[in-house]
């Protein structure tokens, strides 16, 4: 390796996930999509085809005043947020190759899976509002 | 003996801006090897194609080309494999030199990155290091590579980035992880744990459809990153 | 690489859909009358269809997502291709199951 290829690595340091190189994130991806199916698969069952798949707001009520439903919500929320965005900064990771776009790109997703993750949990965990 | 057409992609970068098909007619049997026909071509009908070949008995992996859309060997495939309309391009994702001639440096580079040697500081003994078969069959695939980088130059992931360490080096990385007579197993480890390394391999099975000798190569990446997991 | 080019196409637009989605549903804390409003705005037949059409890519992302996790861990690179079908073939069982009652609910709907 040249020593200027050897810099420009050193450059992009900071994209590398430090210690477990990745190898962690793929783990997770693997596990939170196996969570996600099966999760996934009871919602549908429950809302769809034991429910009538009429959302109201007496409906979704009902099922938030139950701690179990709101643990289960919950789970849903935190997997499925993770996965989507860790598949998404690989995306980004594959094909945004300059590194100051990249650093945009990054804050944005960090900074909206805050929010949103903040949003979901506001609306599960603070329901009723009143 | 049938007419073959040919669809050649040439470049020639002392005078084209860029790349250009040229079309020849070659006369062939169903038997002929593509890599005869480029003889044909280069030697009776245009003496300045430009491409690599070698051994010319797929065991060099000199003649790697896109051939109708698929990295192949040119010396061991047919025409009656490919068909009378023959497209020939130089391999994706490496810089072109000279029509069919691509520059292999970074796919060398990425390949030495790895340690591709045998590592044993034990003294030898007498005879050979002992190996039992069941430990030679988990590399006896990923030792046939020849390094012909059809692997490499058919994966979108290197379409992407060509930081990728890729298929290839990945492959050779595995060849020596999983030999157990090698012991240089973490050092590699360390190596390809990056986020160039196996974490950008999608199981997209580009590697193993383009591979000339039917290597497994998806499979070995899979192991290297559970490996890597510690599992 | 046409397996692994949906999967991520169909993985992007379910990205967008949750965060859509986790918007939506937080209308909650606007109280019923404003949720019931947004859920019948939703009910409507397009947003229906709209719904068997993220059922499908659900499934499609789901279950070709069980054969990547089948293959990292337990191998099946050589069967590959067979077990993208096998996996295509439940998923679409599952699709005709899921949208039928979905279908059911929006013919009621437009019959009325």
């Amino acid at each position: 390796m040249s020593d200027e290829k050897k810099q420009e690595h050193t450059q992009s340091m900071w994209v590398r996930n430090t210690g477990t190189g990745g190898s962690r994130t793929w783990l997770f991806q693997r596990l939170t999509g196996l969570f996600i199916v099966l999760i996934i698969l009871l919602h549908f069952g429950i809302n769809h085809l034991i429910g009538t798949g009429e959302v109201t707001y007496d409906v979704v009520a009902n099922r938030l005043s139950n701690p179990l439903w709101k643990c289960f919500d919950m789970a849903f929320l935190t997997f499925a947020l993770y996965h989507g965005f860790a598949g998404v900064w690989v995306v980004v990771a594959d094909y945004v190759q300059t590194n100051s776009w990249r650093l945009a790109i990054y804050s944005a997703l960090i900074l909206s899976g805050i929010l949103l993750y903040a949003l979901g949990t506001i609306t599960i965990l603070g329901f009723p509002f009143k | 003996m049938q007419k073959i057409r040919f669809r050649i992609k040439r470049f020639n970068p002392a005078k084209d801006r860029r790349p250009h098909f040229e079309d020849f007619t070659v006369e062939a049997e169903p038997e002929t090897p593509v890599l005869d026909c480029l003889h044909e071509i280069k030697w009776h009908q245009d003496g300045t194609l430009a491409f690599r070949r070698s051994c010319g008995h797929a065991i060099c992996g000199s003649c790697a080309m896109t051939i109708n859309g698929q990295n192949r060997l040119a010396c061991q495939t047919l025409v009656k494999n490919v068909g009378k309309n023959i497209i020939v391009e130089p391999l994706r994702s490496f810089p072109l030199e000279k029509d069919l001639i691509v520059n292999l440096d970074r796919f060398y580079e990425r390949f030495y990155s790895i340690m591709p040697y045998f590592v044993n500081n034990s003294p030898p003994p007498d005879t050979e290091r002992i190996q039992w078969p069941e430990d030679q069959e988990l590399i006896d695939e990923a030792a046939s590579c020849i390094l012909c980088a059809s692997c490499t130059s058919s994966c979108p992931s290197f379409w992407a980035d060509d930081d990728y360490i890729g298929p290839s080096a990945l492959l050779k990385a595995y060849r020596f992880i999983f030999d157990t007579r090698d012991q240089a197993q973490k050092e590699r480890l360390a190596l390809i744990n990056t986020s160039k390394g196996p974490w950008k391999c999608h199981t997209i099975f580009n590697c193993n459809e383009a591979c000339p000798k039917d290597i497994d190569i998806t499979n070995a990446i899979a192991r290297l990153k559970l490996k890597l997991n510690d599992l | 690489m046409v397996s692994w080019a949906l999967h991520r196409l169909s993985g992007l637009a379910l990205v967008a859909y949750l965060c859509l989605h986790i918007f939506v549903i937080h209308n909650l804390a606007y109280g019923p009358e404003r949720f019931d409003r947004v859920m019948e705005l939703l009910g409507s037949p397009a947003f229906k269809l709209m719904e068997i059409g993220l059922l499908g890519v659900i499934l499609y992302h789901a279950f070709n997502g069980l054969r990547v996790i089948i293959i990292d861990f337990w191998g099946g690179t050589k069967i590959q291709k067979q077990l993208f079908w096998i996996m295509m073939v439940i998923a679409a069982a599952l699709f005709v199951a899921g949208a039928a009652p979905i279908a059911g609910h929006l013919l009621n709907a437009l019959a009325h």
